[in-house]
């Protein structure tokens, strides 16, 4: 058994909130050869980088086991380096099969000064004896933008991701991850907004369903001055999934003027569902403004009664809210065939609610 | 250093104290807690057998148990020498010379007459509240309510203590629950039968004076069916003594269609570990009010926990938290909804300042069983520096699908704006941040009883006098 997911700050042991025990899988480590990147492969590079993006040394990832099993033993590393003034488009198709199983991968993103880069990671594969482990590493300089959009769309294995950003001044991160598939999906994001008036702009759905577990630790630490960092979770459970929520806003003292949000909505639909929120905040600088919000709960029932007196069925009405809930933040998916594809496989996993 | 003259308790009314046999710890042990420490202990008291050996297997637990790993540093306290906490240094030679000038100056800010000043170090001078306390007395006594010190219910009530004590709250669910059961001295039982309502609120304030309570005492209310009362646990001025370990533990039982609000303002030296725990079990359609300031202690740990396990039972907790230079104040409170449509709200606020840390802890809970839960919880810190820490660690677990959860916090400081339109008002900067102040604490006051409001409006004014900023 291992330990993931550790909160930043733990709590009573009692209610097994601090951390998540999962058994060792026993992975047997195969190459990795499938050809990944779909588009943009001028701006994909096998070699590492000048610059290397130093992880602080306070990054413990998913869990120690996990992480250092990528400094040790990645099969697939890819450097993504935009010069100053750049602009990337980038498509990596991050399948496993077969033949390619075990992925387990250390990608670094480095956006120069007014770069600009757009990544799109789907994670496919419906390969059963299938483990994946992936580090990505990114830093935005100066007023460089990063924006990746994550589609996790894997059969029942294990997916883990660690990710560690840092943020220069005026720069941006924006990630939008979706996470449909895994049986045990487990994402470890810190975000440091080293520079001043750094954004950090995430936004996660996920659907959990048959006995899923879906964990998400996303840790936004503000350090520079009139920093912002946001992040929304929404999510549904069905059947006996299970989901962990563990957001922290962490405002180090000199963060003045900084603003942060964090929101997270999860919609029950079955009774044996789970559901753990641990919403944190940090401050050790006054001169801030940090929120948190979280809610549970079945559909609003008077929107049911509406849509269902326009003539709708409760289960069509169930899935018209749910997915209205979700919509907004699909359609940020810019790609139109896997934006699609979402809405696709949402409404067939809400089809027996 | 002026002797100040003794008052010996045997001078006191007994009918006030109600206190049989005086007992002092006046031996010393070199280190440790021991068993024949315990086993003096409960001597002194006359205790009955089976609290000597409740005691005994407490003491066994207590040393098999780890100190907790989250939370506030308590490193501080050297448990080898715990007994030194349990034995009160000869309270009544206790000089007023010998009390800290911060706590002296509160006092005299506060407007405590020099008679209660000396009651602070230790001598059992009474309060105005005696007369009070007789009409309160004579009151329920007519109507069957049972009010009296621990020792004294555990001679007198010896049925129903041992039915009730440490069930809620068992020596073996953390260490210093184990620590309590072990040497737990004072504290009040409060028995109301069913269908009576206490209309004037129970304090607890008289018995906080009486030497040698007060650092482990035990509280014990049960409220029966129908029945209604509100007690307040008052240590309402900041009692200087070197005992710096407070580790009481309060057991609420509200039955089925009882009403109990249970407030307190904790006011505890500079020096205190207060590290106390309070847990209310509540039946069906009951209803229990926890009603709670913190501003005194070094580090605390507090949180009053509801166990709702009746059908329709209900939680309400309104609390604040100040904490100032040098202090750790670790505070808020669990929630367990473990039957059908149950509710809980919980309105917390907390204020840090000049180095100080607040920390709001909380834990939700709700079973498979408890289908038709609605719980609301709202979280605000207000910081009014950055040498200050202010965290919010919420827990929300829940097990079924029929619940209707919100939790909302912020964190932040007064806003620049709100004190710029109130100085364009014509009111100074310092003036208008204490208003702002004292309105983000009105809530909480305003739920407590008169005296106690005036007197948490008193040391929030005392708190931010000239350090704001």
């Amino acid at each position: 058994m291992t330990i993931y997911n550790e909160l930043p700050v733990t709590t009573f042991r009692w209610t097994k909130a601090n951390h998540i025990l999962l058994d060792d899988l026993n992975i047997n480590k195969t190459e990795y050869n499938y050809n990944t990147v779909k588009v943009g492969k001028d701006n994909v590079s096998d070699i590492p980088m000048a610059e290397e993006i130093k992880i602080k040394d306070d990054f413990v990832g998913a869990s120690k086991e996990s992480l250092e099993e990528v400094l040790e033993i990645a099969n697939y590393k890819k450097y993504i380096f935009a010069k100053s003034g750049e602009n990337l488009d980038i498509y990596l198709d991050l399948k496993t099969n077969e033949a390619n199983p075990v992925l387990i991968g250390d990608i670094s993103i480095y956006g120069k000064e007014n770069s600009n880069i757009q990544i799109t990671m789907d994670y496919s594969g419906d390969y059963k004896n299938a483990y994946t482990n992936v580090l990505t590493r990114i830093k935005a300089e100066k007023n460089s933008k990063i924006n990746i959009v994550k589609v996790q769309r894997q059969g029942e294995i294990r997916h883990i991701e660690h990710r560690y950003s840092q943020v220069e001044e005026n720069g941006e991160v924006k990630y939008l991850t979706v996470n449909l598939g895994g049986e045990e999906s487990l994402y470890h994001f810190v975000t440091d907004l080293i520079g001043d008036n750094s954004k950090a702009d995430l936004k996660t759905i996920y659907i959990g369903e048959g006995k899923s577990l879906t964990d998400i630790y996303n840790n936004i630490r503000f350090y520079g001055k009139n920093a912002n960092g946001d992040f929304i979770v929404k999510g549904a459970l069905k059947d006996q999934a299970k989901k962990y929520f563990r957001g922290t806003l962490d405002f180090i003292k000199g963060s003045s003027q900084s603003t942060g949000d964090e929101e997270e909505k999860v919609i029950l639909l079955n009774d044996k569902v789970k559901s753990f929120a641990i919403p944190i905040l940090l401050a050790g600088e006054d001169d801030v403004i940090g929120n948190h919000a979280a809610s549970a709960g079945q559909v609003d029932e008077n929107i049911l009664f509406y849509i269902m007196s326009r003539g709708f069925s409760e289960k069509e009405a169930k899935k018209m809210i749910v997915e209205g809930s979700f919509r907004p933040i699909i359609d940020e998916i810019k790609n139109m065939e896997l934006r699609d594809f979402v809405i696709d496989t949402l409404d067939k996993k809400l089809e027996k609610v | 250093m002026a002797q100040i003259e003794k008052t010996q308790v045997e001078n006191i009314d007994r009918e006030i104290y109600d206190i049989k046999n005086e007992f002092t710890y006046d031996y010393k042990t070199n280190a440790g807690l021991t068993p024949e420490i315990i086993r003096e202990i409960s001597a002194q008291k006359n205790e009955p057998e089976w609290m000597l050996d409740f005691r005994l297997k407490s003491l066994e637990i207590y040393n098999k148990l780890d100190i907790p790993t989250w939370g506030a540093d308590i490193s501080e306290l050297d448990m080898d020498n715990i007994v030194t906490y349990v034995k009160p240094k000869s309270g009544l030679n206790y000089s007023w010379d010998d009390v800290p000038d911060d706590i002296k100056n509160t006092f005299d800010s506060l407007g405590i007459v020099e008679a209660d000043q000396k009651s602070l170090a230790g001598v059992g001078a009474q309060y105005d509240s005696e007369v009070v306390y007789h009409s309160i007395q004579e009151n329920l006594i007519k109507k069957g309510v049972i009010y009296t010190d621990f020792e004294t219910a555990v001679r007198e009530h010896e049925d129903i203590i041992r039915e009730y004590f440490m069930k809620l709250v068992p020596p073996t669910d953390h260490k210093f629950a184990a620590l309590h059961g072990a040497v737990w001295s004072g504290g009040s039982f409060v028995y109301v039968p069913e269908g009576v309502h206490v209309d004037i609120p129970i304090q607890s304030y008289f018995r906080q004076n009486a030497p040698g309570t007060g650092q482990f005492e035990h509280t014990l209310i049960i409220v029966e069916k129908g029945a209604s009362v509100h007690f307040i646990e008052g240590c309402s001025a900041p009692k200087y003594n070197v005992n710096n370990l407070h580790a009481g533990c309060v057991e609420l039982h509200v039955k089925e269609d009882a009403y109990l609000r249970y407030s307190t303002i904790e006011n505890w030296s500079k020096n205190m570990f207060n590290l106390n725990t309070k847990r209310a079990l509540v039946d069906k359609n009951g209803t229990i009010e926890w009603v709670s300031g913190s501003f005194g202690s070094k580090v605390s740990y507090l949180y009053p926990m509801s166990i709702l396990r009746g059908e329709g039972s209900k939680s309400e907790f309104t609390g604040i938290t100040f904490a100032g230079e040098g202090q750790n104040l670790d505070t808020g409170t669990k929630v367990v909804m473990a039957a059908p449509n149950t509710s809980s709200n919980v309105n917390s606020k907390s204020i840090s300042k000049s180095g100080g840390i607040a920390t709001y802890r909380g834990l939700l809970k709700i079973t498979p069983e408890a289908r038709g839960a609605k719980a609301t919880t709202n979280c605000e810190s207000l910081m009014l520096d950055n040498e200050s820490r202010s965290d919010t660690v919420p827990v929300i677990i829940i097990e079924n699908d029929d619940v209707d959860i919100g939790h909302e916090a912020t964190i932040g400081r007064i806003s620049d704006e709100t004190i710029f339109y109130l100085m364009s008002r014509g009111i100074s900067e310092d003036e208008a941040k204490s208003m702002v102040v004292r309105g983000f604490a009105e809530p909480i006051s305003k739920e407590l009883p008169l005296e106690y409001s005036v007197e948490m409006n008193n040391l929030i004014n005392l708190e931010l006098k000239g350090t704001i900023g």
